[in-house]
Formats: structure tokens, C-alpha cells, sequence
């Protein structure tokens, strides 16, 4: 090949310049080198897609604002149209002494809810790279909606206790807030995580006050009021699957539901004798486009008993730490062995 | 700064050095690549990006004074690959809308032979095939740079086609 270098070496040809977006595009390219690339007609589509619903779109910014929890933070751009799939552009901002916080979107599939905001004015110099609670930080909806909420989380909550104890219930407390760096461009970004079930379009209101990350506090307090619309992906399967793993007691597998942050397993035992556990269950993984991924950060297991002491189980892994597009899913691990999806029949 | 100055600068500096290359030549390899990529610009600059990444990637081994002729070389041949997989889709052209020559330039490995080969050619038929297959220009252009027609162009490389196919193991 050097022969070829030094031949067409001093060849003069006509090079167009390249206008400055286009360089640094390349720049970020070779920075960031891609594994794979998002189809560009697969882009389009979902751009017109939003832009028919009158959202204005900027091609690549939910990549950008939800990076930490794409499927594969080396190449977030992979992600975009699944975060558009489930995503509102909301770009509020709001200014309070020297920081400015920009709401920029949401993400809600009925059943987690992430808010991503920049943080303009940040030091970030003693910040940790980490999640925080912030007990003066919440988020709240209308009355019907924060009911609804409430009963999901307090099923044995009577209409009178919910009433009485309303000022405290009014809210959800304990967000989880990721503070995230980008050390590449300087900027400084938040993720609000929070469990949020829904079916129907949502007013809430977040407020963010006194955010310790470290060495570094964000007092505020910052308050934004936006609509956001649940746009489940939920992929059922049904069937009826004897499912055996190690010491685990066999189990019979009726439905299993996919959703991009959460996996649920319903199952009973086999022998009717047999008792579940939830340490008898290790934290499970997926199985997706051939590639084992989203680890969950914990799991739970629900029991409902009748009266004839037959036990109906449910399983369940998630939030998990990174987006998984559930149409690609084919597998669920539970302890060491894999649950074939292609056992179940998929529900339209 | 020479080129011998910033590949020297890949090892001490690399992030400028990298900055520095791309604002060198980015332009050159993309132009190469959209010749052969017309409308695709996302696959252009992946192909300038991967250029520069090969520079950065084989610094000790390039030769300062060619790294002009290693960057056409290398996107040349980036933007090939990709255009052979669109080809198959049918989402990019012919090669100046010529199919023989898209096959040549498909099919054709820059073998040594052959670069000994072009060396032998009176000019310009080396520059004309080195412009043709190397940078990518149509015949049109290269007809409007030497002053000749754009049948005498499509001829010329027709006949060093058909010798090479005939005569240079490639």
C-alpha cells in the first residue's frame, strides 16, 4: 500500500471545506468511534412521527439527555428511537441565583418515569458520580392521579386513612437523582428516576430543593409543572411452561410481561407444597438481540394466597440500569438457567 | 505545523494531535468519500472519522511525507466498503454511472504489481487511473483538467482496464 500513498501523494484535488457543525460531528465521531449505527430510515420515521404530533424534535437530543441509561452508553445514539418511542420533549428552565436548570424531557412507560435536566452553573468539581435522595426534593399530580398512586402503593390503605394521612401521601418522596457528568463537553446533567404507574396523560409537578451530591449541594428550590402521556411497550406472553433452575423448586410459568426498564414472571409451583422465596431467587438478566444485558437493581416477589392455600407468584426484575427495547427480548434468566420466551405465545 | 511534526504529536499530545488532524484532513477524506457516497452524509463523515482514527491507530508506521497519500488511500477504500453494501441494497449509484468500471473498482485490489504497473504508463494515463480509481473523480473532471474529451477519458481507462485484467495478476 505504500507504494500507493507516495503515487497519489502529491495529486492536487478539489476538496470542498467543511462547514463547522460537520467538522465537529467528525471530531465527536473519533472521540466517540460507534460499534453500530442507527438506520437512518428508521430515524426519519420517528422524527416525522413526532413532528406530526407537533413536538418539536431535535434529531439525536433524547440520545443525548438519557446517554447514562441507553442500552449501550458507548453508542447512546443506538437508543434514540426507542427513546423517542416513550419520550416527551418538555424544555422548561428555570434560573435560581447561579444555577439554571433545563428540564429537557421525559420518558414514561406506565411504569418508571425518567426526567432529565441540565445544570448549567455547576462547579461539579466535588460532585460524585452517583445517585441521591433528596428528602426535600418530590414529585406530585393531581389529586386523582396522586390517589391512584397511593392506593398502588397502600392496598390495605382504606379511603379514610388515605384522607387523613393526605398531606403526607400527597407526594412522592425519596426520588432517586443521578448526577452525570460529561467531562467531554462540561456539561452537567441530572436523572430523576422515580416508579410511577399510569395509563392516562399525567399533570405532575416536580420540585427539586437541596440536592447533596458530595461535595456539592444544589439548594434552589427549582420547580417545573409539565404534561407527560404514558406510552407503554409492554410485550405478554402467555403459555404454560414448566421452568426448572438448580435448587429452585419447579415452577410453572403462565405469563411473563416485558416492559424497557421491568420484567414480571407469574408463576405457581409445581407441587402445590412447595414455598417460594424471595432469597431463594438471584437478581436475573435478559436476553437480548444474542447479548446478555440490563441487570436489575434489585427484584421482588408477590404472593396472593387464596383461601384454599393455593399461591399465585409473581416476579418481578427492575428497574433495571439501562433501557431494553422489549420486542428484542427472547430470554429471562432466573438463577442460572434461562427462560425461553419462545415457549410463550406473544398477546397483540 | 509539518505532518511529520503532528504525527510526532499523536504520542505526546494526542487529544490536540487528533483536533489538529481532523481539521487538516477531514475535508479531504470526506470529499474523497462523497464522491463515492453522494447524499449519504452520516456515512461520509464516519468514513472521515474512521480515516483519522487510522492515523491515529498507525502513527509509527506511516511514512510523514506520504500521510496525504495515506489518508486518500484509506478513505478511498473505507468509503468502498460501504458503498459495496449499499450497492447491494441499491441505495447508491454506479460508479460515474458506469458499471464496468464500478466492477473494476469493486473488484480490484491495489496490489504492488499493479502500482508498478501505472508507474509505466506515459502520462497522463497514471494520473488519469490514479484520479479515476485512487480519488475518485469522474471522467468528466479529469477530462476538464487535461484539456481532452470525456469519451477520450472513458476510452483511455478502458483500455488500462482491459490490459490489467489481461496482463497484471491483481
Amino acid at each position: 500500500m505504500k507504494d500507493w500513498y507516495a503515487l497519489v501523494n502529491d495529486l492536487e484535488t478539489t476538496v470542498p471545506p467543511l462547514d463547522e457543525m460537520t467538522q465537529k460531528r467528525i471530531l465527536r465521531r473519533v472521540v466517540r468511534p460507534k460499534k453500530r449505527r442507527l438506520t437512518l430510515v428508521a430515524l426519519i420515521a420517528a422524527v416525522m412521527m413526532l413532528t406530526a404530533c407537533g413536538v418539536a424534535v431535535v434529531t439525536g437530543q433524547f440520545s443525548h439527555w438519557f446517554r447514562s441509561i441507553s442500552e449501550d452508553v458507548q453508542t447512546p445514539e443506538a437508543s434514540q428511537t426507542l427513546f423517542e418511542e416513550l419520550g416527551t420533549v418538555i424544555g422548561q428552565s428555570e434560573t435560581v441565583g447561579d444555577i439554571t436548570m433545563t428540564l429537557d424531557g421525559a420518558l414514561w412507560d406506565g411504569e418508571y418515569l425518567f426526567l432529565s435536566l441540565s445544570v448549567e452553573g455547576l462547579d461539579g468539581e466535588g460532585a460524585f458520580m452517583d445517585k441521591f435522595t433528596s428528602l426535600d426534593s418530590w414529585l406530585t399530580g393531581s389529586k386523582a392521579f396522586m390517589y391512584g398512586q397511593v392506593r398502588e402503593a397502600y392496598p390495605h390503605m382504606t379511603d379514610e386513612e388515605i384522607e387523613a394521612y393526605w398531606g403526607v401521601l400527597a407526594s412522592l418522596r425519596r426520588l432517586g437523582i443521578t448526577y452525570i457528568p460529561d467531562w467531554e463537553t462540561g456539561e452537567h446533567r441530572l436523572l430523576v428516576q422515580q416508579e410511577l404507574g399510569g395509563q392516562e396523560e399525567a399533570e405532575l409537578t416536580l420540585h427539586l430543593e437541596h440536592i447533596e451530591m458530595g461535595k456539592e449541594t444544589i439548594e434552589g428550590p427549582f420547580e417545573f409543572t409539565f404534561t407527560v402521556s404514558p406510552k407503554p411497550m409492554t410485550q405478554v406472553y402467555t403459555g404454560d411452561v414448566v421452568f426448572e433452575s438448580g435448587s429452585l423448586p419447579a415452577i410453572r410459568v403462565t405469563e411473563v410481561r416485558m416492559d424497557p426498564f421491568e420484567a414480571e414472571i407469574d408463576f405457581t409451583t409445581v407441587d402445590e407444597t412447595a414455598e417460594i422465596r424471595l432469597k431463594d431467587i438471584e437478581t436475573g438478566a435478559l436476553m437480548a438481540r444474542g447479548e446478555e444485558t440490563a441487570s436489575a437493581n434489585n427484584s421482588g416477589l408477590r404472593t396472593v394466597t387464596d383461601a384454599a392455600g393455593h399461591t399465585d407468584y409473581t416476579l418481578s426484575y427492575g428497574p433495571f440500569r439501562q433501557i431494553v427495547d422489549p420486542r428484542t427480548v427472547t430470554a429471562v434468566k432466573i438463577n442460572d438457567t434461562w427462560l425461553e420466551l419462545h415457549q410463550f405465545t406473544l398477546q397483540e | 505545523m509539518t505532518d511529520r511534526e503532528l504525527i510526532a504529536k499523536l504520542k505526546t499530545q494526542p487529544n490536540t494531535a487528533l483536533v489538529e488532524l481532523t481539521e487538516r484532513y477531514a475535508p479531504l477524506a470526506s470529499a474523497i468519500a462523497a464522491r463515492l457516497l453522494p447524499g449519504r452524509g452520516a456515512d461520509v463523515e464516519e468514513v472521515a472519522a474512521d480515516t483519522i482514527i487510522a492515523i491515529w491507530k498507525n502513527g509509527d508506521k506511516i511514512d510523514p511525507e506520504t500521510l496525504r497519500g495515506f489518508v486518500i488511500t484509506t478513505a478511498r477504500n473505507l468509503a468502498i466498503d460501504r458503498w459495496r453494501v449499499l450497492r447491494r441494497r441499491e441505495e447508491v449509484p454506479l460508479f460515474d454511472h458506469d458499471g464496468a468500471d464500478s466492477d473494476f473498482l469493486e473488484r480490484t485490489v491495489l496490489a504492488g504489481a499493479l502500482a508498478e504497473y501505472i508507474r509505466t504508463l506515459s502520462p497522463p494515463d497514471g494520473e488519469i487511473f490514479l484520479r479515476h480509481y485512487l480519488l475518485l473523480e469522474t471522467a468528466a473532471e479529469i477530462a476538464l483538467r487535461y484539456g481532452l474529451t470525456e469519451a477520450a477519458v472513458r476510452g483511455r481507462l478502458h483500455r488500462m482496464r482491459k490490459f490489467l485484467q489481461k496482463e497484471v495478476p491483481l
